[in-house]
Formats: C-alpha cells, structure tokens, sequence
C-alpha cells in the first residue's frame, strides 16, 4: 500500500506516503458530510473563506488551495498544500513546516472577529461563491456531466452541486457559517493525505487535541432510487456542438469486486480509442472528434457520450444503442479485452507518478472502505472475461438520456 | 551523446543522429509512465514556404494539423490507435504553432513503442477518401474548440494583436480553410516537412539513455530517407502596431471573459530568448500576486478574483503578454487594470520580493518537469529555436533585480495592447 494510516483523533486519520521520489510535498486534508440542500451553500463558502486570509506571498515556492468536491451523496471540503521538496529551497526545512503549520492553523483555529469569520470577507466570499458556482457552464464536458446527474439523481441528494443552492446564497448568515464551521470540524470525518519526501516530520504539525473532537458521524451513502422508464432531457443553450451523455444505472460501487468488470466495460464500450464508440462512432461514421466516458465511483452510474453536431443527434443514439446491443451479446474481440486490460493497468500503475491523482484515487477508496493494493485491482482487471463484461452491459439501466445542445448564432464585431 | 544532471538523480541525455534527428532523453529514476514524444517542425505559422526547386508554396490554415490526423490511418481500415493499443500504448497528436507532436504514453515496453513511433511516420497512407474522412472529424474539433471560451478568447486576441504574423491564426484552422486542402498537398506537405532532420524525439521514464539511443537507430535504418528538400519559411513582415484595439464576441459563459494582450518585438534568439522569457514569468508573477498593495486590494475588492492570470508567450517569431480573466464588470476590470500597469510601470521590485518570485519561477519550473507530458512538448517547441531548458538554472541565475525592473518599464506598452471580450450570450 502507498499509504501508511493512523487515527490521530476521533473520526481523523492521518495518510502518509513517504517516498523520495515526488519533487514536492503535497498535503491534502478533506472534511466530508453527507450532501443536503440545508447546508450546502454554507459549506461550500468555507474553505475559501478560511484560506482567504492566507499571506501566500510569505511563502516561496508554495501554494494553497481551496475546494469542494464531490462524490455519491457527500460534499468534501479540500485544502491543499504543495510545494517543492525542501532542499530546492533557501529554509526549505523550516518552510515546510511553517506551510502546514498556518496551514492547519488557517483550518482548525481561524481568525475571528467578534466570535465569527471576518464580515467583510464573508460578504467578498459571497460574490465569489456565486460566480464559481455560474462559472460551471464554462466548461461544457462538466458542465454537462452536471446537468445529467441532476437528472438521474431527481430523488437523491446527489443532484446537488458541491458548490451549493443559488437561491441560498442571499440567506448565509455569517455567525450560522461560523456555526456550522465549528460542527463540521467537531463532530465530521477528517482524512489528512501528505506525500512526498521525509513527510513523516510533518505529520507532527496536525495536532488534533484542541478541536474537541467527540460522537463524529457516521457518513452513509444513500441508496440509489432508480427511476421507471428512461427520460430524455436536455439544456438547449447558445452553442456550437452539443454534447450527448447516455447515463447508466449499474447497481454497484467501488466497494464491489464486480465493479472492475464494469470499469472493464466502460473500456471496452467508450474509454479508449480502441474502444467500440471510437472505432464505429468517430472512425467509421465520422459522427464526432471527442467521446465522453465516466464512472461515477461511489454511487456507481455510469455516462458514455460525445460532443456532436445536434443535427446528427439520432445517428449518434443509434451507433451508441447499437454497439452497446453488440456488447450484450458478447461480440468482443479478445484483442478488445486484452486491450482494454492493458490501458487499465496502465493507468493504474502510471497513477503513482503523480501525488494527486493517489490521494484521490485513495480517497475514494477510504469513502468507501474498500482499500486495495495496484496489484489486487490489476487481479480483479486480468480476471475479467468477455462472459462477465457481457453481464455487466446487460445489467446496466438506462436511465437518462441528456442532450447539452443549441443553434449556434455568434456573431463577432 | 552529452548530458546534463538535473533534480533528484534524473538526467538528461542529448544526441544528434547522422539524419539529422535530435534526440533527448531524460533518465527518470522510479518513474512509472514512459513517454515518447515525436515533435515535426510543421506548425501552424508554416503556412507559407519555399521549395527550393518547386517554387513558394501557400497552405491554408490547419494544414499541418489535418496531417497529423491523417498520419493516424493506415490501409483498409485500420488505424496507429489501434497499434499502440495492442502495445498497451496510447498516442496523441496535436498541433501548435511551430510544431506537430505525437506523444505516445505507455508503461514497460518503451523501446517497441518507439520503434512503432518511428515506423508509423514514415508510413504515410495518404488517399483522397480518407482526406475527405479526417477532415471530417477535424471539422467537429474545430468547432468544440470554438465554443471554448480560453480558446476562442485567445484566438481572438492574437487576431487582433497581429496582422500578417501567422501566429493570429489558429492552429487547427478554420472549417472553410481546412475544406480547401486536398490529398496532393497533405503529400506535398509531408514529404516537404517529414523528416529525420526536421524532428526531434524526446523520450522520458526510468529508462536506459544508451538503449533508446540504439533502438532510435535502428528502427530509423528501416527506413530509406529522401534527400531533405530545402524549405525557406516565408514569414511576412509584421508592422509594430497592434491590428485592432478591441475584438469583442459573443458565447454561451457565465460572465464577461476578458484578456489584454501587449505585443512585443520578437528580439531575442537562443539563451537569449529563455532569458528574456523568465524575467518575464517575474513580471507575470508580479502583476498576479498580492505583493504591490494596489493590486492586492483589487483582489480584496474582487475586481481579479481566481480566474485572473498573466502568462508570457515567447518565440523567435512574436512575443505577447496576456492578462486576464473572468468579471461581471468589463468597464470596471479594464479600467483598474491599466491603472494598475500604470503603476507597475513605475514600480522598482524589492530585494526580498524579487528572491520570492525567483524561488517562485524556480518551484514552477519543478513542477513542470512533474507533468512530463507539458514538459516534453514545451521542451521540443523551444529547441527547434535553439531554447534548452537545461540552461534553466544558469538563466535564472542570470537575472537580477534591474533586468526585472526594466521589463516592468519597458514591457508594459499599452500602446501596444489589444483587449479580447467574450460577452454571454444568453439566447
């Protein structure tokens, strides 16, 4: 395992992976609850509040970042630290620790004015949060992404987006911010990630003692409501392509061995260019340049789509019915399996090249605790026959059909 | 062959073959992705050239991309994805504005891939049937890209600062130009920019130097090399002035994209130019950062917020500053920014400020060689202008506070500058 645990605190576990080889150190620390329309909005004007304050220009070579994610029906707060290995910088040593240190500082024991977060601030945040959160539609790939799972999701709370309800953003109170800031650092699930170098002396720097940290949640992720019939939706906007997500129910999650089979398939259908919507979709019918492949880990949907002229729109739906029919009824070369095999374990080996992408591959798995090692998921991929990718694409359910599309109209002065 | 040591045990291995061919290599202990990155000097600024005993040869724009897309077919129906797929590889082209790449990522079985690299270069199946398939698939690219709004921000700017430089054009061209190429001139453009003395290869991972350079070798001895036609590139004289102060456009976006762009003359060459290019990531570092307190406190006022940057674009043949971002106030950000240039203009960089951004530039450049892909392709771009980033060390160490200070005199010409606007378009 890259990471080594320990529970630090009640409901905090500490990651380290201390290994010579990154450049930089990065720490991550994230904060999760389960996502609801009450208290959202509040949570997702937190950690730029919080780092807000941060004097960045202190620290050479550093940076600090704040974020919300999300994954199934949980909302996460990130921060996040990186910077280049000490040695690359003059009090390289001393800096590292001064970084985490107001890090954790900034986090566990913020700046108050007169018992909250500074007003003025808050106001700032305010405006900020609003315009990240209209910002979505910038990127058209989520953007999309977005639209469909609210779709899916109509009866779950994971229609919501991390950064919160822009009906609510008038009513933030900053004292019921603060409020809800000291309960989500009290009673919530804190992981802690740091890799790189020697980051066992760091770890020193997270001292959980004076949040009083006590009966912290249990998080739990909700049950999926299916929906009856399939629904086709879609945004119609101003622009050039569209973008067509087929979104599937698969009635696993990462905590499931059969899940690999299913990773599997998404390879065989639509992930790589070797896969079937590339080589019949873009290749032979020349519908598309981009294909769109997701999997949702922990609530275990799945999107398969592309960006499309909209007035193909029907020849796309039936190249993509028509390869998946092909996929139920087992036609899948072995050399579209061993294919896929190949470019999966690659990706999974290649993955502990870059600090990030572990900490959130990791991070998922400890959301959903099933933690495994590269080589028992490279196991679980290699075990994959053509018979079990078959019975993954006949158990999947359609579930949404979403269309991002418009009629371009720009004109330019 | 010669090297140079780098961070963390790695090194960097350069060798020049008979061919022509440019080869480097970094030696990445621990690493666990391979990379091979085949770079052409056929970009989207070659658009017109001369062919020493043909004549001058005009090709319309995005030609060099659509024949990096069409390198990817090969004979009844099967295509280089496929290839590399069965090698457990992935390849990816793309095109910028001096070169074309092809970037082959994998895990353990490198020296195959290469060869395949190689191989499938030199492998052009160039027919009008699949001309007419690619372009195509390009089509539906191009117009992705132009529903982006960094993209189509940036395109518009450079339309506006430029006026004949070929550099205002985009680099996959436009649907009406790219319907204007045909097959004849994929294989003129191919046999004029395809070969070994017009790439380099740059192949990174925990990787033998000594071997990549002997299975370079060989799989380029498979291959029977025309004589290297003689190619002048045409690049048309570009007048000091900017061509439009303003282009404003419309998308679908949240809220007004805005950049400003500030032309320079292209002056500097080699060691020179990567010089130049950092004292520049100070000055962008500056105009960026919190350290002058005007600027912080239109960061406290939120008139720059997360989405406002500063990035130098250097070349042999332009050179531009961009600023910019996202705001709700277009008068209100293009007003403050020029005040606040203004004022850096006049601005004489601290002592300790000035030892923060270079550790800064330096912590950026670190990171950079982290993200391999970026790295190689930034890495072929330059050196095909005779740019080496393993002089980055003894650049940086060059520069002191009084060249950063004059760059912020000098380099901050609002004479010289052109606004880019995207507006929302809510229909």
């Amino acid at each position: 395992m890259p990471f080594t645990k320990q529970e630090i605190g009640d409901g905090v576990r500490l990651h380290l992976c201390d290994n010579s080889r990154y450049k930089t150190i990065t720490v991550k620390i994230f904060i999760q609850q389960e996502i609801s329309e009450e208290h959202v909005t509040q949570t997702a004007i937190i950690p730029f509040l919080l780092l807000r304050q941060l004097q960045y220009e202190e620290f050479a070579g550093v940076s600090f970042k704040g974020d919300i994610i999300k994954t199934g029906d949980l909302q996460i707060i990130e921060f996040s630290m990186e910077m280049v290995l000490p040695e690359f910088l003059p009090y390289g040593q001393k800096m590292a620790k001064t970084a985490c240190k107001t890090l954790w500082k900034q986090i566990s024991d913020p700046e108050l004015v007169r018992k909250a977060f500074n007003k003025k601030d808050f106001e700032l945040e305010r405006l900020a949060l609003k315009n990240r959160l209209n910002d979505r539609v910038n990127n058209r790939s989520t953007f999309a992404r977005y639209r469909a799972t609210r779709h899916i999701g109509y009866l779950e709370e994971m229609k919501i987006h991390q950064y919160g309800l822009e009906e609510y953003f008038e009513q933030l109170e900053v004292e019921e911010v603060y409020e809800y800031y000291k309960e989500l650092i009290r009673y919530h699930p804190i992981d802690i990630f740091i890799v790189g170098k020697g980051v066992e002396r760091l770890a020193k720097v997270f001292d959980v003692s004076g949040l009083n940290r006590k009966a912290i949640k249990r998080l739990t992720v909700a049950e999926e409501i299916p929906r009856g019939t399939p629904i086709d939706c879609y945004d119609r906007h101003n622009v050039e392509q569209g973008i067509c997500l087929m979104c599937y129910r698969t009635g696993l999650s990462y905590a499931d061995d059969e899940f690999f089979e299913l990773v599997v398939l998404s390879g065989v259908y639509s992930r790589f260019s070797h896969s079937k919507l590339f080589v019949h979709l873009r290749e032979r019918a020349t519908l598309c340049e981009r294909l769109h492949s997701f999997i949702e880990p922990t609530k275990g949907y799945l999107m398969a789509g592309a960006t499309i002229n909209v007035r193909v729109y029907g020849s796309v739906l039936r190249v993509m019915d028509r390869q998946l029919e092909a996929i139920e009824l087992g036609k899948i070369t072995p050399a579209e399996l061993e294919n896929t095999k190949k470019a999966l374990i690659r990706e999974l080996i290649c993955v502990e090249d870059n600090p990030v992408m572990l900490i959130y591959q990791y991070l998922i798995a400890v959301i959903n605790q099933k933690v495994r090692s590269v080589e028992e998921k490279i196991d679980l991929i290699n075990q994959v026959t053509i018979t079990n990718v078959q019975k993954r694409a006949l158990n999947l359910t359609l579930d949404t059909i979403y269309l991002f599309h418009g009629v371009p109209r720009r004109r330019k002065k | 062959m010669s090297y140079s040591s780098l961070i963390n045990g790695e090194r960097l291995f350069c060798h020049r073959f008979a061919n022509g061919l440019r080869a480097y290599i970094l030696e990445k202990p621990g690493y666990k992705r391979q990379l091979a990155t085949l770079a052409v000097r056929f970009g989207s600024l070659d658009i017109k050239h001369e062919l020493i005993g043909v004549g001058q040869i005009d090709v319309p724009a995005g030609s060099a991309h659509l024949l990096s897309h069409l390198l990817l077919e090969e004979e009844e129906g099967e295509n280089v994805f496929q290839r590399f797929a069965n090698l457990g590889a992935s390849i990816d082209t793309d095109t910028f504005k001096n070169i074309t790449i092809f970037q082959v990522s994998t895990c353990g079985n490198l020296l195959e891939v290469i060869t395949e690299l190689i191989d499938f270069v030199h492998r052009p199946y160039l027919i009008p049937e699949l001309t007419e398939k690619t372009r195509k698939i390009v089509e539906h690219e191009i117009r992705t890209y132009q529903g982006d709004c960094r993209w189509l921000g940036n395109n518009n700017l450079l339309s506006g600062l430029y006026q004949e430089n070929p550099v205002r054009v985009s680099e996959y061209g436009t649907v009406g130009s790219i319907r204007q190429i045909d097959t004849e001139l994929m294989l003129l453009c191919y046999h004029s920019f395809y070969h070994p003395a017009n790439m380099a290869l740059f192949v990174a991972g925990d990787v033998s130097a000594q071997r990549v350079v002997g299975q370079i070798s060989k799989a380029f001895a498979k291959h029977d090399h025309f004589q290297a036609p003689q190619v002048i590139r045409l690049y048309q004289h570009e007048p000091v002035e900017v061509f439009q102060s303003k282009v404003e456009d419309e998308l679908f976006i949240s809220r007004p994209y805005y950049l400003l762009g500030i032309k320079q003359l292209p002056y500097y060459q080699g060691f020179d130019l990567l010089r130049h290019q950092l004292i520049m990531e100070f000055v962008c570092n500056i105009i960026v950062s919190k350290s002058q307190s005007y600027i912080k406190e239109l960061y406290r006022r939120n008139v720059f917020d997360e989405t406002f940057f500063a990035e130098f674009t250097a070349s042999i043949y332009y050179a531009y500053l961009t600023i910019g971002g996202f705001t709700t106030n277009v008068a209100r950000f293009d007003e403050n920014l020029r005040k606040a240039i203004l004022k850096l203009k006049q601005e004489r960089i601290r002592l300790d400020h000035f030892e923060i951004f270079k550790h800064n530039i330096c912590a950026q450049h670190i990171r950079l060689l982290e993200s391999i892909e970026t790295y190689a392709i930034k890495f072929l771009a330059f050196q095909f202008q005779g740019v080496y980033f393993q002089d980055f060390a003894r650049a940086l160490a060059s520069i002191d506070q009084s060249d950063v200070n004059n760059a912020l005199e000098t380099s901050l010409d609002l004479n010289q500058a052109t606004v880019s606007v995207l507006l929302p378009d809510t229909r």
